[in-house]
């Protein structure tokens, strides 16, 4: 005790000895080196956190919109299938696809502090689960009755749907957009329109296969899972915003080292996502090429929402490097030399990520 | 037409699908792991000796399906051919089957393995003809109990010969491929038998009667 005592004195002795030397200092000295906290405020912390929160609420809300328009879209496709229909169904898939892009961003916080950021990590399961197993949704190969849509012992209600969605492994995927995907478009984009078809009277072949009612039907199944799936799609967002929302108060607890360190963390996390992402799609070619680059382009620039929060002598730098390669990312399949566009963007992500090695 | 009858495991795939099967089971947690790997095991080995009990190790291999339906089994396939056949595919073994279809034969998998594992794999590989060991199936559910003759040993011979009578086939002229010796007696059935990558047993039987020994690995 004695011994601690004599610790603590002799530390204030230190302290009150640096106060006088700075007192002691004259008025026209060079002031000192700010610290690399000083350097990164421009912002307040209070903005920082602000600007970070609006952001994920400006995406998360986006992509509410974009759910809730896939569901009108089936509804409309389930009542009337036709060509149409369908397309335009596939198209709002589409547009909802690319808006969860943007959530990029948001959703490495779940991984670098899934402590905190555990309501999004089950929001981004409940999302976009991927990769899925199409046989755990449908037929599929050489499987011509699997899935939930032949399972008539599981009924397809919220409940039940939700239980069954990563039942006994990651893959067994019945929610999200990914799920999704695979009950519009099929095995290789080819999901004909007659799947789709509503059965309102059994025929003597259904009742040979053992079908009592037409809501045992594969395709009376298959109609009533999308549009459950689809509803379900658009409860989750909304439970995503509010979560995002909900760990606003939670993050202004924390210090404002442990913000930053999270946020660069986060950011690094997904800069390397992006660059391992980027090697990868430059090796495939075709539509699923032409996908990839636009959704690094998306996931790029959802990073830059963070470079408030690098520190000052890094941003233009970084920010110049990022919007160097969503750029070239959005212009890639009108390039002549595609290849070389995504090498050039590979090297902008080397740069970047090397940079933010040095923070 | 010449029929080309081909076994599965360990000819046409490099493993046996059974018995994968059953380590499939273990890896998901379906089955109580030890007592069902030693039992597994003990089966595959009964097999290899040529020592094995078909309808206790149907009864054994057909008991994990009472508990799925017939969709939640497909899906649980689906997972199985990816991690555990796919890799096992063998391009030779597809080269020798193409190599029959150009001739106009008609190509058929004969194997003790059960039609639920079984029947996929033969889709995967373009044979529409499949004899396998059946197990029963009552409202839509497996019951766990084997149906019918198995399909090994004389029972392939027996099984094949109702499915000739059925389909209007002949025996004359036809190819059996087959890497086991519990297969021995199919092998003396018909006109041209082939041993595949044959077991130390066949092996012998085969070079003392002449008949072919091929890799397909």
């Amino acid at each position: 005790m004695e011994k601690h005592m004599r610790f603590i004195a002799a530390a204030l002795a230190m302290l009150g000895l640096l106060a006088c030397e700075s007192k002691d200092k004259p008025k026209d000295s060079v002031p000192p080196a700010p610290t690399e906290e000083e350097q990164v405020k421009t912002v307040s912390t209070e903005q920082e956190t602000a600007l970070l929160w609006e952001f994920g609420d400006k995406v998360t809300t986006n992509f509410e919109q974009s759910s809730q328009a896939l569901l009108n879209a089936i509804k409309a496709f389930l009542d009337e299938p036709t060509a149409e229909t369908l397309g335009s169904a596939r198209t709002n898939w589409n547009n909802a696809h690319a808006s969860y892009q943007h959530l990029f961003l948001i959703n490495q916080f779940s991984r670098v502090e899934p402590s905190l950021f555990g309501a999004m990590a089950r929001a981004q399961f409940a999302l976009a689960a991927h990769p899925i197993q199409p046989g755990y949704l449908d037929y599929f190969d050489v499987y011509p009755y699997s899935g939930l849509v032949h399972d008539m012992s599981v009924e397809l209600n919220e409940e039940l749907l939700r239980q069954q969605h990563g039942l006994t492994d990651a893959a067994d995927v019945v929610l999200g957009l990914y799920a999704i995907e695979f009950m519009l478009f099929g095995e290789s984009g080819a999901r004909p329109l007659s799947d789709y078809q509503a059965v309102l009277e059994l025929s003597q072949a259904d009742k040979e296969k053992g079908f009592v009612d037409t809501t045992e039907t594969p395709n009376n199944r298959r109609r009533l899972l999308l549009q459950r799936q689809a509803e379900l799609l658009v409860e989750d967002a909304k439970q995503a915003s509010q979560d995002w929302r909900a760990i606003r108060e939670q993050w202004q607890q924390l210090s404002y080292n442990v913000q930053r360190r999270t946020v660069h963390k986060a950011f690094e996390q997904g800069l390397t996502q992006v660059l391992l992402q980027t090697a990868s799609a430059s090796e495939s070619e075709g539509p699923a090429h032409s996908r990839s680059a636009q959704d690094l382009s998306v996931a790029i620039r959802s990073l830059e929402a963070a470079h408030y929060w690098l520190p000052q002598y890094l941003r233009e730098e970084q920010l110049k490097l990022l919007q160097e390669a969503a750029e070239a990312l959005e212009l890639a399949n009108k390039a002549e030399d595609e290849k070389t566009v995504w090498r050039q963007t590979y090297k902008d992500l080397k740069m970047a990520m090397d940079l933010t090695r040095g923070i | 037409m010449s029929l080309a009858l081909f076994d599965l495991d360990n000819t046409l795939i490099a493993g046996d699908s059974d018995h994968l099967w059953g380590e499939f089971l273990i890896e998901q947690g379906l089955v109580d792991d030890k007592a069902y790997k030693r039992t597994n095991d003990q089966f595959y080995q009964d097999y290899v000796d040529g020592s094995l009990d078909i309808r206790a190790y149907l009864r054994f291999a057909l008991e994990p399906l009472t508990r799925f339906t017939f969709p939640q089994l497909s899906a649980l396939h689906e997972r199985f051919f990816a991690s555990r056949i796919a890799p096992i595919m063998l391009p030779k073994a597809a080269e020798l089957i193409d190599r029959h279809r150009r001739l106009g034969d008609e190509l058929v998998i004969i194997t003790a393995t059960n039609k639920f594992i079984t029947a996929p794999i033969a889709n995967k590989l373009g044979i529409a003809h499949l004899l396998a060991s059946e197990g029963e199936i009552v409202n839509q559910r497996y019951t766990g109990e084997p149906v019918g003759i198995p399909c090994f040993k004389e029972g392939k011979v027996e099984r094949l010969f109702q499915w000739i009578q059925e389909q209007q086939q002949s025996i004359e002229g036809s190819h059996f491929y087959s890497d086991s010796a519990n297969d021995i007696p199919l092998l003396e059935a018909v006109s041209y038998p082939v041993a595949v990558d044959p077991d130390e047993r066949l092996r012998s039987v085969a070079q003392e009667r002449d008949w072919p020994v091929i890799s397909l690995r």
